[in-house]
């Protein structure tokens, strides 16, 4: 049966009633339909393949975990990186390693987040547009080449010191282009050192120190626990040197320095000094040690401790160390004096140990050069004058009018920015390489991803513009079969084999070729003979110093830097001008109020912080800050205080003759933590190291009756029980554990307006107290963290359940059950709870850093420190597949991991034979608040301090 | 008849002389007539508070709860205080009415149907508080405990929070009860005077077929007491529960004994001084000044100094336990709220809740209007205070000090807190448009006490009062 079809009729009646005409009709469909075309393209199509040929090593959903070597500072730390399918997700320690020995510092576990930063360069850049490496080496390759062939000159702007690779890098090509002259950028003065030896000693050799086997050790600011030299090694040199249980010898630590530093807060006995008065002060010490200097000048010191220094440093003749953090090459000859006649060379100062600095020219030369016009090519190596000198400005602008003018930084920063091309370097995660933190001890790089962008190894760059084209990986590895093979200590037959076990270990060790050195008398005097008093009776003297987290602000844009509390201040989210109290109220300056510093023409505008221990006359401003081109995080955060090293002297870090003005303004400071005193609570108990050998015990007594009576049952462990037990005898402060916490546990970033209202996010925190006189203040260092109570009061009064009691003692928060009542944190005792106030933004890039093992919270749920509960479970996982019991030490939390002084233990207490089971047992152990019988898992152990007699 | 002799004693509770009708057209006038433009003036400033409030709202629902100024150390500040505020405001409607009721305090019965109506509405704002204040509030029903398909995951009983969400739960609906059931004789009353279709039909329904028999009221009466004895023990729970999230946590300033009671009394006289400042404005406003007499102001005054005492002595005796229990926390708490960053909220609460109250010993103030409205605003800013002392001062500075800070609220809070006051008084404006604000049934029973009987027997109240004629011939000049 067929139906009728209907009759169309072209003159349909709705037509003419609408008046529409059949043109239009047509327009309009057309129309609509080329809009529906383009509106409705088809989706990208997004692969997801599975491994057809899964790699050897990678199983979905376990970490592999890879050597490399810390490429955030000079250091060269070892490193283990944490990889989830084919992502670097965190930075751990490699516990084989040397010199680092598993910790590793907040800088180097921050610098994954770099990584995946997404303001690096995408690729290659010529005047700012994107390009493609060919054209943009044949560019510069002629463009060297032509200056090359004219003898015109070419400068290579480079860190003081690169690995053994780069080294030779930079070594083809200043050989390729005769013309061309090494240029080292040293921000922060580390190279004064190495100045200070080629005057005494007859070598540009930073030496290698040994903390842990002095007695006494004196620290002329020098932050060596902080932000100086090494901090990672000299931590856990200290604290080895330091420990109350293991040893009936404890060092004793004097510290003298203008501002308070994370070292200061360390220290037995430490006394503020001016700035200017460091050199008459080392004098004096000299004097006193029997070394001639010809300075007369008195120093403000009490003449009691010099000469009590004096006489403990004599009486520890070759077990004691001075150290001087100055950039005053004078001031480090004094110490080298004073250390050789101690006898520390070859004890505590190991000097063919230690790192070579290359002749090179600097950047006051380059500026010099730049002003007579005289070079024709700048190539910049990864490093940031413009931002981080104090002439960056006037650098920049005669970059600009330069024929050739490269960088190879990661991005187009204040330098990239002013260069010609940008040549981005990888980073180091992506890319080979080699480092030398000690001579004798070669780390390695190994890429643990595939390069995320169009990027490429700087030192390759340089090779390829010097018209040895290769890969750096190449390069690498045949001066490894060249030059690092024979040296190499107990090396296996073949290189291959060596090889293998280097790439896999992350470093290996070779006999150095030696040191010719001998103290120089005459290299002295010649120092001390260019020194001349700098006065300034009525103004300020300040301290340009590098923080513990962002140092040189070369991380400028990583935002767990950014955000990471100064350990002292604990100012984050920018830089402060700090006072010493009694000098602001006589200026009447307060906490926050905005001051103009004035050094000459130079002006610095900062929100001011009245900070203990400070010298009455003295400011400190960190550096670091300021950046302009660090990308969205990092761009105007505080101020850039390289603007006021600009003394093309010797000393550029100290400066006399500062005014500060108050500007009127006031800011509310961005601190974790306002209030300093402990009010006498004994949070943080101490005894000295005396009253620990006659067998003292705690001053406070917090041992109330261990199981008063309850109502509630108590709860059973019939397994294990976790703990964890903190000797802060160890713990320094340096906050490592606070990024290490924040990496593992995907702590988000909160940004500076959240962090003023005092919502960080951070699941462990180091408070900080002051205890005594402003002037002269003893400071406390505390790790804080959940305490995974017994009884704890969060469980009890969560109405949904959210908090619950584990088996193992692991008072576990529920976030998907959590309606975020807050009920919780109020009766926290430690207040330790953190509640998502926002939904937190992550960009995509950042995203990828994110631990899969790890919930991300939500909007409106509590968090807090899980004891790294995802750890346990895979130690769990990992001793049941190897079908064997779980032992002491398969557990450790991130924090644990990462503390380089080893101050946090973790285990099972049930275990009477686990460590943490040790240390709970140390008469030093005792738990917080423990009148609340709230029952804390972790446990402290006193702080021990050794300042002798006097104190 | 003849004229009865009454006792000197007895002062009528009803001012005026009014014939039954007079008064069942008096309290039924607001309802019937348009509304005037003072009114809608006070209707539109309500509103617009609440607006207000709901725009703040929207905005903490739609970025979190990071626009309030909260932070890791204070977890609850303005929006608890208001929640215990409004459960305090709650107290009073239901003591008026339920407890003066049992004690047989016939002049409750010009007062009780406004206080409890703004104890439903108080109590109403206090349970939207507690799920504004959660962090996902799209889960406050997590809090009951109902079977579920999680694996039937309970809520915690051992959590005071829970106490509260049964507590202030059972307090609305008794007291919504309470409040409809005393509604009914009145609703019918509406209705048989409707003239309009649906006014009729809408007040036929609500009043559930009243029709004034002898059962219906001895039904009536019968379930009034039952309830007025079920809301009683309510009254002093709901509170001291609330109380227990402060009590049985561990903070200093908040693990305290006494604050069940404390907080009990602090409740009723807030509650009052909230009745005080409603009957005030209505009795100006209506011209009822003969129903709501200066004696109902004075006896509501003279609950005021007990209470204001009560909170007087709570307060000393806090202090006192901190100093005699040599608990450093506990007195370093009290001693920072008595001169710490929080010094200001603090004196000013004692001035307004210890100090202003003495004023109400001089009759003269306390019975004069003029007196007593600003009297108890003051009372109500110092118990809202109050509750802001224990809250933040006890959250700010506890055990660790560093984690010690300072909370202040953002607009976005007050905001909040302006858009409470906005929804109870536009609740308020709007019950006194639709329902009778006075009980008239029961005024109607006292009409003729303390009062020479009238002699029209047209107007004889239904139900009767207790006949004059046996009244006064049994008990000559007794009360």
């Amino acid at each position: 049966m067929r139906r009728a079809r209907p009759r169309v009729t072209c003159e349909s009646p709705m037509a003419e009633k609408t008046n529409y005409k059949r043109r239009n009709f047509f327009k309009m469909m057309g129309l609509s339909a080329s809009a529906a075309a383009m509106a409705c393209q088809r989706a990208p199509v997004n692969k997801i393949i599975p491994f057809l040929v899964q790699p050897e090593e990678i199983t979905p959903g376990v970490p592999v975990s890879y050597a490399s070597t810390c490429g955030a500072c000079p250091a060269s730390c070892g490193l283990l990186v944490k990889t989830r399918d084919g992502r670097p997700i965190k930075i751990e320690g490699n516990e084989l390693h040397p010199v680092s020995g598993g910790g590793v510092c907040a800088v180097g576990q921050a610098s994954v987040l770099t990584l995946y930063d997404a303001s690096r360069a995408r690729g290659p850049l010529s005047s700012g547009k994107p390009t493609k490496w060919s054209d943009l080496d044949r560019t510069v390759r002629n463009g060297l080449r032509g200056i090359g062939e004219a003898n015109r000159a070419i400068r290579l702007v480079t860190p003081p010191y690169v690995g053994p690779s780069g080294e030779a890098a930079i070594k083809q090509f200043l050989t390729t282009y005769p013309s061309a002259r090494r240029v080292s950028h040293d921000p922060l003065g580390a190279t004064a050192i190495a100045k200070a030896h080629v005057l005494t000693h007859g070598a540009s050799v930073i030496p290698s120190y040994r903390l842990d086997r002095a007695r006494v050790v004196v620290g002329f600011a020098a932050d060596f626990l902080g932000s100086w030299n090494n901090p990672v090694r000299l931590t856990r040199q200290y604290t080895a040197g330091r420990d109350p249980d293991r040893a009936r010898v404890m060092s004793r630590h004097f510290q003298i320095e203008p501002h308070l530093t994370l070292t200061g807060a360390n220290a037995d006995v430490r006394t503020p000094l001016l700035p200017s008065d460091l050199v008459p002060t080392l004098a004096a010490l000299a004097k006193r040690l029997g070394i001639e200097t010809g300075i007369t000048h008195e120093p403000e010191l009490a003449p009691a401790l010099l000469d009590r220094l004096a006489a403990e440093l004599r009486e520890a003749r070759g077990a004691s160390l001075v150290l001087c953090g100055s950039d005053d090459v004078v001031a480090q000859a004094l110490t080298n004096a004073i250390n050789q006649a101690l006898d520390n060379y070859g004890m505590t100062v190991a000097l063919p140990a230690g790192v070579v600095v290359p002749e090179s020219q600097t950047i006051e030369d380059l500026i010099l050069d730049l002003r007579k016009g005289a070079v024709a090519a700048v190539i910049v190596l990864g490093t940031n004058p413009v931002y981080s000198h104090a002439e960056g400005s006037e650098l920049g602008e005669r970059l600009s009018g330069i024929e050739l003018t490269v960088a190879t930084n990661d991005r187009p920063d204040e330098t990239g920015s002013r260069t010609q091309h940008l040549a981005p370097d990888h980073n180091y995660l992506e890319s080979w390489g080699d480092a030398e933190p000690e001579r004798g001890l070669l780390g390695l790089f190994q890429p643990t991803v595939a390069p995320l962008y169009d990027t490429r190894p700087a030192f390759e760059s340089l090779l390829i513009w010097a018209g040895a084209g290769r890969s750096y990986y190449d390069v690498v590895r045949r001066r490894w079969q060249s030059d690092v093979f024979p040296a190499a200590v107990d090396a296996p037959p073949t290189f291959d084999e060596f090889w293998e076990r280097s790439v896999h270990d992350g470093f290996a060790k070779v006999t150095p070729a030696p040191i010719e050195s001998s103290f120089r008398k005459d290299g002295l005097l010649s120092a001390l003979a260019t020194w001349s008093p700098v006065g300034s009776a009525n103004s300020f003297e300040i301290v340009l110093y590098p923080p513990v987290a962002l140092r040189d602000g070369s991380l400028g844009n990583n935002a767990w830097l950014q955000e990471l509390p100064d350990p002292v201040t604990k100012v984050s989210w920018g830089n402060v001008v700090s006072i010493a109290p009694s000098t602001a109220r006589t200026i009447g300056v307060g906490d926050g109020d905005l001051v103009d510093l004035r050094q000459g023409d130079r002006r610095l505008t900062l929100p001011a912080l009245l900070q203990p221990g400070m010298h009455p006359r003295a400011l400190a401003v960190a550096l670091g800050r300021g950046r302009t081109h660090a990308g969205p995080v990092g761009n105007g955060v505080g101020a850039n205080a390289f603007l006021l090293a600009n003394d093309l002297g010797r000393a550029r870090l100290t400066r006399v003759g500062v005014t500060l003005e108050p500007t009127g303004q006031r800011v509310t400071l961005p601190r974790t933590q306002t209030h300093e005193s402990m009010e006498g609570r004994g949070l943080v108990q101490e005894m000295n190291f005396d009253q620990l050998l006659r067998g003292g015990g705690l001053a406070v007594s917090h041992t109330a009756k261990e199981a008063p009576p309850s109502m509630w049952p108590r709860h059973e462990y019939p397994g294990r029980r976790w703990a964890m037990a903190i000797d802060l005898s160890k713990c320094t402060g340096c906050e490592a554990c606070l990024v290490a916490c924040q990496a593992e546990n995907n702590v988000t970033v909160v940004g500076v307006e959240e962090v003023r209202r005092g919502r960080e996010m951070y699941w462990i925190q180091i408070d900080r107290y002051y205890d005594g006189p402003p002037e002269a203040p003893r400071v406390l260092h505390q790790p804080m963290l959940c305490q995974h109570c017994e009884n704890a009061p969060c469980e009890t009064v969560c109405p949904v359940l959210a908090v619950v009691h584990s088996s193992e003692g692991l008072t576990q928060q529920v976030y998907n059950r959590c309606v975020g009542t807050r009920y919780c944190s109020n009766n926290c005792p430690f207040k330790i709870r953190r509640f998502n106030w926002f939904a937190y933004p992550r960009d995509a890039t950042e995203r990828m850093v994110l631990n899969p093992d790890v919930t991300v919270r939500s909007r409106g749920v509590t968090e807090k420190c899980s004891f790294c509960s995802q750890r346990i479970e895979e130690a769990k996982t990992r001793a049941r597949r190897e079908n064997r019991p779980l032992e002491d030490g398969d557990v450790r939390p991130a924090c644990a991991q990462s503390c380089p002084a080893g101050a946090i233990v973790f285990g099972d207490i049930n275990d009477p034979k686990s460590r943490v089971s040790e240390r709970v047992g140390s008469s030093r152990a005792y738990r917080l608040l423990t009148e609340l019988n709230i029952g804390p898992s972790v446990r402290y152990l006193a702080r021990v301090r050794n300042p002798g007699k006097e104190a | 008849m003849s004229r009865v002799r009454l006792s000197a004693l007895r002062e009528p509770l009803v001012t005026a002389e009014r014939s039954l009708a007079q008064v069942t057209d008096e309290v039924c006038a607001p309802i019937e007539r348009r509304p005037n433009t003072r009114w809608w003036l006070a209707l539109l400033g309500a509103a617009s508070a609440l607006c207000f409030g709901l725009v703040c709202y929207i905005r903490t629902l739609s970025t979190g709860l990071g626009v309030w100024g909260l932070n890791n150390t204070v977890g609850w500040g303005v929006d608890i205080t208001n929640f215990v505020f409004w459960i305090g405001i709650g107290h009073a409607g239901t003591l008026i009415s339920a407890i003066l009721f049992l004690f047989r305090q016939q002049w409750r019965t010009s007062v009780n149907r406004a206080a409890e109506a703004m104890t439903i509405f108080a109590v109403t704002c206090a349970g939207l508080d507690v799920i504004v204040h959660m962090g996902r509030p799209w889960l406050a029903f997590w809090t009951l405990p109902y079977p579920n398909t999680r694996g039937s995951l309970w809520v915690n009983f051992r959590s005071p929070l829970i106490w509260d969400v049964f507590a202030v739960s059972t307090y609305f609906t008794i007291s919504l009860v309470f409040w409809y059931v005393g509604l009914l004789p009145d609703l019918a009353t509406v209705r048989d005077r409707a003239k309009g279709r649906i006014r009729k039909l809408v007040f036929s329904l609500l009043s559930l077929g009243w029709n004034g028999s002898h059962r219906t009221w001895s039904r009536y009466e019968t379930v009034y007491l039952l309830l007025a004895g079920l809301a009683t023990p309510l009254v002093l729970s709901v509170h001291s529960i609330v109380s227990m999230d402060f009590a049985t946590s561990l903070l200093p300033g908040w693990h305290t004994t006494i604050f069940p009671p404390y907080f009990v009394a602090g409740a009723v006289f807030s509650g009052f001084a909230m009745v005080l400042t409603l009957m005030l404005i209505v009795r100006a406003v209506l011209g009822w000044q003969h129903l709501i007499t200066t004696r109902h102001l004075e006896n509501m005054a003279k609950i005021m100094i007990v209470t204001g005492g009560i909170m007087a002595l709570a307060y000393a005796t806090e202090l006192f336990t901190a100093w005699y229990s040599g608990n450093a926390y506990e007195l370093f708490t009290f001693r920072n709220r008595m001169s710490g960053p929080y010094a200001w909220a603090y004196w000013t609460m004692v001035g307004c809740n210890v100090l202003a109250p003495q004023l109400l010993w001089f009759k003269k103030l306390r019975t004069s209007p003029i007196v007593l409205f600003p009297l108890s605003l003051v009372i109500n800013v110092g118990m809202w205070l109050e509750r802001f002392v224990i809250i933040v001062t006890s959250l700010h500075r506890d055990f660790v000090p560093s984690n010690w800070t300072m909370y202040w609220p953002t607009w976005v809070e007050l905001g909040i807190t302006i858009g409470w006051f906005g929804l109870f008084f536009t609740l308020f404006l709007l019950f006194t448009r639709a329902l009778p604000m006075v009980s008239i049934a029961e005024v109607k029973s006292v009409l003729d006490y303390g009062r020479e009987p009238r002699r029209e027997p047209a107007s004889v109240p239904w139900p009767a009062p207790i006949a004059p004629e046996f009244v006064a011939g049994s008990q000559e000049g007794a009360v």
